[in-house]
């Protein structure tokens, strides 16, 4: 088979190639051996499977690219795992060319030593092709190892393969290793650290988060991406496990209440987009060009909790204009634990959530709070608007010198 | 007036200063909503702190503190933490009178101050560890003149109020001033023995500057009029104040594109400064030429921390994001060094032993660990579990074996001896919040600051050791009834250096000393142990009866004969009775019985009313055949006449009651095998009632044979219950252990040694080997559960077709019904040649009548694995055990 007229043939994803900007678009690519959890990763994080659904997913048999709509637009490739590089049909260029990063999954509770030299193999010939790449290595399936085995699997592995790499002689190929399992939060968390190699406006966001969490006595805050719950910022303390679980269980809280409690619609045309979460995972935001605010409290029957969901005000797409209400329109709650901690939640664009955890005495002065969020809120749309002006500038030259193009060459053939 | 401290900042109505502040800190991004002060009384007891940081508020809490410091007369240079002190005790003190609560009367103040020291003399006294406070109060600041008189006023054992949380701390080069910083403080404090006196507030220019706060600071190591102090603004920039002179920002540092985590200045040379930075570069910076740029070390992830080597100035290691510690050279900032994999999870801290030899790591998988950064093996060489990871770790001066180290969301900061890892030497609970950073005044003082906005100095010495706490007398029991026990011997307090042994025998290659010393020492515990046999159950009859009583129910006669010449053999005579009772209970009588019965008319009374009786208890009419015999045994008559009967006698009573008696009796008596092995010998009577707690015996029987490893049999009484609790019990959560075929070990988990799953971890050999070809086997493994030797199973058909021995050598007969048809083979050709020969048996095999049936080689292993589910056993262990007991070890059971 080959693997160059990858997309040609899938019904699902063939046709959208063609419409997308391609090179705005970063590549995430997944390989790794067969079974060694590829296409499972894939399931769970960004099609909302659970791990134990994945049990009965079938091997992977030709390229699966998977368009994520989120934050960022970025591809996800499922690669076959009995793909063969030194296959001629194979167009390395073709598929490293454009790719952002190459996440290689070894399966830790198999013999890895096939996998490393395979991993060895895939980051030379990558490398080869498009120095820009950034490797990242998952050690997969950590769930069944014992604490100090892992450290001990993960410490053989990069030992063995930064020596390889090295007496290749590509020193300078860095690569970063995660231990992930689909079982707990651990997959998403390296797939946070490997999304946000990919965004470039990172230090920018982790300085404004430093900033809101300086000013408001936040203990910690992260910018979620709702669909995929992988946080593509937050502040530069060191992130632990505890809170990242914390807040990302809270946004299936937040999902699955509103799922409930929600109200369906306010007259017909109006429909709150966390109800379709689930049925519709690319569309956080249902698409609406109403101005309907509902709050839907259901604080009463959870005790401490106090969810508080709004619908969206935002109209269009994310290449539209946002419409710059300012005001309280977006989805909003607030969980108070018994420890005397409290969540904060505020959803920033269609697709970001904020997720503060500050102490509870902090969050007497919500309103403070409230406004310094809002303030984040417009510092991040500033950013954003930043970039798309910038495509939108390049795009206009791009047609400038198309047309200039096209101008001249009626000249010359004239 | 301590304790009033502690309650007061526990109080939840105290607005955090976090928030307070962001009154005062204006920011590009979020314009300031001025805040005016909190409702009065909630926040009286901070006032007198506030007053720098919001000037509404300020009123009667500063003018209180000033108050109190002239009315006191003591001019001490304590004076103004006297006044803080003074004045919190006012606002919260409810021992002394509730007229000070109002805090505005400065007299009043320097009162209770003076009253709150009286009255807290004694409440501290009763505490010991926390009787900083004291040194604080007006009486206090009398007591260095009397130790005698008050005792527990100690120095260097008190706490200040900073009115912020504090993220980090640094001293001067002579420690008699500290930097402490947090999200809004910039202070720098003077600091005495005896208290701590706020000396430059550094906030003011910090906000007029955009960097009002600070994540980690640094004090450089120059004095003077070049004294400098670096901080790391909390929206990325370092800067650097020139303190000697002026208290300025003499340079601010904006190159990193991302926030900087650590700032770290060489020890050696002065005006170096390192960073380390989330952009992954580590920079070194030199103070004295302003506009040079930093070196740049590309790390490629993210530097969470950097340290410099206290004894080669080239040499700095640097604790990344990923886990990785990493040692650069300074000399060539292109390539970093050794690089090794320390923690799952970022490093939070590193520390330098002052040897400069030894690193000391804590990390987000919550332990630190000590390094050897001279030795080539990437292993720790001391590892230390902590209840959370640490934000903090550095070793103590002068105690080479010990470091202390601060927790995230921790607010004791623990002190351990890295020779007694699992206990920390000291727990010092001196905050109320999490202790953020710690730093080491000399070797027995400990300074600390929290997010309770407290810096607190500690004396080290002398705190309680806290094994000492410990409970020393363990004592545990086995199943063979022998008692472990150990006793505490330790000579007194402090005896933890006196438990330090030479170590004998060889060096231990992870043993290194980190003193210097030749020899590493060791910890020995003070203890004395022993066992004690107590006798108290004779598991050899247990184990004998196990593994010779018969289970088979059905034929009861012969059964409860065997079982009570089993009983006999183990000199376990009443149960050998039992067993005979048993038998003429419920054996059909083919021999002639004993009959008694009981000449009439003596009693007939009784004997009617006791037939009637019976009859109304047991519902059956259709076997009573004679009313002697049930007289007989129901009442005790006078008069007897014994015959025999020579006809067989039907067994016509039920024996509900006797085996109902004798089952609650042995149960009593804690003989659960007999109870089982009698419920199941006489698992087909029809009649015989339940009995609730069967199923408690049969587990705890299966529990107590799974002890002796005594696995065939405890799955053959599990299988031959009809409970169907007890009989499915090893069909759910199975686990097979495996262990190396040749020495026995264990193989806990797969593919984690470093020779991965196909080889032993101690004996080096190639694990599931076939003994024939000598290959791995992969796919099904066939192996003899008793020599444990495995095959291929076509290896092994082969080989077991032509022999019945092992074909490792061993001499054992895996195989023994290969001998019996080479015999028969034998037999037979001699038989053809000689056709009156006839003798077919072999008394000579070992094992022909414990095999109820010829085995095929293919089927035993799964049989074998049958045996062992349920019963997390070890292969080695069974087949050990099979070993080890007699020929008749197996009891015929039905697979």
């Amino acid at each position: 088979m080959s693997y160059s007229d990858y997309g040609d043939n899938d019904p699902i994803y063939g046709d959208d190639l063609a419409d997308e900007d391609r090179e705005s678009r970063p590549r995430l690519m997944l390989m790794g051996l067969r079974r060694s959890g590829k296409s499972s990763i894939q399931r769970v994080v960004f099609h909302k499977m659970t791990p134990t659904e994945t049990l009965f997913l079938e091997s992977t048999s030709k390229i699966n690219k998977d368009n994520i709509h989120s934050f960022i637009d970025f591809q996800v490739w499922d690669f076959p795992g009995q793909m063969d590089f030194f296959d001629p049909t194979f167009d390395t260029t073709a598929i490293f060319g454009e790719v952002g990063a190459l996440v290689f999954v070894i399966d830790s509770q198999d013999d890895y030593m096939e996998a490393l030299a395979r991993l060895h193999s895939t980051v030379v010939a990558a490398y080869r092709v498009n120095p820009n790449i950034t490797f990242e290595v998952f050690i997969h399936k950590v769930d069944g190892l014992s604490e100090d085995y892992k450290i001990d699997t993960q410490r053989d592995i990069q030992q063995t393969t930064t020596d390889e790499l090295a007496d290749a002689g590509l020193e300078n190929v860095q690569l970063a290793f995660y231990l992930t399992s689909i079982y707990d939060h651990s997959i998403f968390e390296a797939f946070s650290k490997v999304i946000q190699k990919l965004i470039p406006q990172l230090p920018t966001l982790e300085n404004l988060l430093n900033i809101l969490c300086a000013n408001s006595g936040i203990e910690k805050a992260f910018l979620f991406d709702v669909i995929s719950k992988i946080y593509i910022a937050t502040d530069s303390s060191p992130v632990d496990s505890q809170s990242y679980e914390i807040c990302s269980d809270m946004i299936d809280v937040i999902i699955d209440i509103s799922s409930i409690y929600g109200r369906a619609a306010i007259g017909a045309k109006s429909q709150g987009y966390l109800e379709d979460q689930q049925d519709q995972p690319e569309d956080w935001t249902h698409q609406q060009d109403g101005h309907d605010d509902y709050e839907d409290s259901n604080g009463g029957g959870h005790g401490h909790s106090q969810a508080v969901v709004s619908n969206s005000s935002r109209a269009g797409s994310l290449d539209n204009q946002p419409v710059q209400s300012g005001g309280n329109h977006e989805a909003f709650s607030v969980i108070k634990m018994g420890n005397g901690t409290v969540l904060y939640l505020r959803e920033v664009n269609k697709y970001l959530a904020l997720i503060c955890l500050l102490r509870a005495e902090t969050f007497e002065k919500q309103g403070l709070i409230d406004y310094n969020v809002h303030c984040f809120k417009e510092a991040m749309d500033q950013v954003f608007e930043l970039k798309r002006a910038e495509r939108t500038r390049r795009e206009m030259e791009a047609n400038q010198l198309l047309e200039q193009q096209q101008h001249n060459g009626l000249y010359g053939h004239g | 007036m301590n304790r009033d401290m502690l309650k007061l900042r526990k109080d939840p109505t105290i607005p955090p200063s976090a928030a307070a502040t962001v009154n005062t800190s204006t920011t590009n991004a979020f314009p300031v909503s001025p805040r005016l002060g909190s409702p009065g009384g909630d926040n009286r007891g901070n006032r007198s702190g506030r007053q720098r940081s919001s000037p509404k508020g300020s009123g009667a809490g500063s003018n209180a503190a000033s108050a109190a410091a002239s009315s006191n007369t003591s001019n001490t240079p304590t004076q103004h933490p006297t006044a803080n002190g003074g004045s919190t005790v006012g606002g919260y003190n409810t021992l002394a009178s509730p007229g000070y609560n109002t805090g505005s009367n400065g007299l009043g103040i320097g009162a209770a101050g003076g009253g709150g020291s009286s009255v807290g003399a004694p409440l501290v006294a009763g505490n010991g560890g926390h009787s900083q406070q004291d040194s604080m109060g007006p009486g206090g600041g009398q007591s260095p003149q009397q130790p005698s008189a008050s005792p527990i006023s100690s120095p260097n054992m008190y706490k200040f109020d900073t009115n912020g949380a504090l993220w980090a701390l640094s001293a001067s080069p002579d420690y008699s001033m500290v930097a402490v910083v947090g999200r809004d403080v910039l202070k720098i404090l003077n600091v005495t023995e005896w208290g701590a006196q706020e000396a430059i507030n550094l906030k003011a220019v910090g906000v007029r500057n955009n960097f009002a706060g600070s994540m980690d600071v640094k004090w450089g190591p120059t004095t003077g009029r070049d004294a400098k102090i670096a901080t790391i603004g909390t929206n990325g920039p370092i800067v650097i104040w020139d303190i000697g002179t002026h208290n300025k920002i003499g340079r601010t540092i904006k190159e990193h594109t991302r926030s900087v985590n650590r700032i770290c200045f060489s020890p050696q040379e002065p005006n170096l400064l390192l960073s380390a930075s989330s952009d992954s570069t580590i920079r070194l910076w030199d103070l004295r030429v302003r506009d040079k740029p930093g070196v740049i070390m590309d790390a490629k992830d993210i530097v969470r921390e950097v340290q410099f080597n206290p004894t080669s100035m080239n040499d700095i290691v640097a604790g990344y994001e990923s886990g990785n510690i990493q040692r650069w050279d300074l000399r060539n900032p292109l390539i970093g060094e050794k690089k090794f994999m320390a923690h799952m999870g970022f490093v939070t801290s590193l520390d330098y032993h002052p040897s400069g030899r030894f690193l000391a790591s804590g990390g987000r998988d919550r332990t630190i660990k000590v390094w050897d950064m001279e030795d080539e093996k990437r292993r720790e060489i001391h590892t230390i579990p902590t209840i959370q990871y640490t934000s903090k770790v550095q070793w103590r001066p002068n105690r080479p074996y010990q470091l202390a180290a601060s927790f995230k969301d921790e607010s004791t900061v623990q002190v351990f001896d890295v020779r007694r890892p699992y206990v920390p030497l000291h727990v010092l609970s001196q905050h109320d919040k999490d202790a953020t950073s710690i730093l080491w005044k000399d070797s027995d003082v400990l300074w600390t600051v929290s997010k309770d906005k407290t810096f607190a100095s500690t004396l080290v010495k002398g705190q309680t050791i806290s094994a000492d706490l410990l409970p020393g007398g363990k004592a545990a029991m086995n199943c063979y009834g022998q008692l472990a026990f150990t006793v505490s011997t330790k000579a007194g307090l402090d005896s933890f250096e006196r438990d330090l042994v030479p170590k004998p025998g060889r060096p231990n290659a992870k043993a290194v000393a980190l003193d210097g010393s030749s020899e590493p020492m060791v910890y020995r515990t003070r203890q004395t142990g022993g066992v004690f046999d107590c006798e108290l159950f004779n598991h050899e009859a247990f184990i004998y009866c196990a593994q010779n009583y018969s289970m088979e129910a059905g034929n009861i006669r012969e059964v409860c004969e065997h079982n009570s010449n089993v009983a006999w053999q183990a000199n376990k005579y009443r149960d050998s009775q039992t067993w005979i009772a048993l038998k003429l209970f419920f054996s059909e009588m083919a021999e002639p019985a004993i009959v008694v019965s009981q000449v009439d008319a003596v009693a007939p009374d009784i004997t009617t009313s006791a037939v009637t009786k019976e009859e109304e208890q047991h519902d059956d009419d259709d076997d009573i055949d004679t009313l002697e015999t049930r007289a007989a045994k129901s009442v005790v008559p006078s008069l007897f006449a014994i015959k025999v009967s020579d006809a067989p006698v039907k067994r016509n009573w039920s024996h509900d009651d006797t085996i109902r008696n004798m089952l609650d009796f042995y149960a009593e008596q804690g003989e659960v095998q007999m109870c089982v092995t009698i419920l199941l010998v006489l698992a087909e009577e029809e009649d015989l009632p339940e009995f609730g707690l069967s199923q408690h015996w049969f587990s705890s029987y299966i529990d107590l044979l799974s002890r002796f490893k005594l696995w065939s049999i405890a799955t053959a009484v599990s299988q031959a219950c009809k409970d169907v609790r007890i009989h499915t019990m090893n069909q759910d959560s199975t686990t097979i252990h495996t262990s190396c075929s040749s020495c026995m070990k264990p193989i806990l988990t797969r593919g984690l040694s470093s020779s991965g799953f196909w080889a032993c971890d101690r004996c080096r050999k190639v694990l599931s080997s076939c003994s024939v070809c000598h290959k791995t086997v992969r796919g099904i493994f066939t192996w003899c559960t008793q020599c444990s030797h495995g095959f291929h199973l076509q290896h092994a058909q082969e080989w077991f077709s032509q022999s019945a021995e092992c074909p490792t050598g061993c001499g054992h007969q895996c195989f023994p019904e290969m001998l019996k048809i080479q015999r028969e083979q034998e037999q037979m050709s001699l038989r053809q040649e000689t056709p009156d020969n006839e003798t077919l048996h072999d008394p000579s095999h070992p094992h022909a009548h414990h095999h109820l049936q010829p085995r095929s080689v293919h089927s035993h292993p799964q049989q074998e694995l049958a045996s062992n589910q349920g019963h997390s056993t070890l292969r080695a262990a069974e087949s050990t055990d099979a070993k080890a007991s007699s020929p008749l070890s197996y009891l015929p059971y039905n697979v």
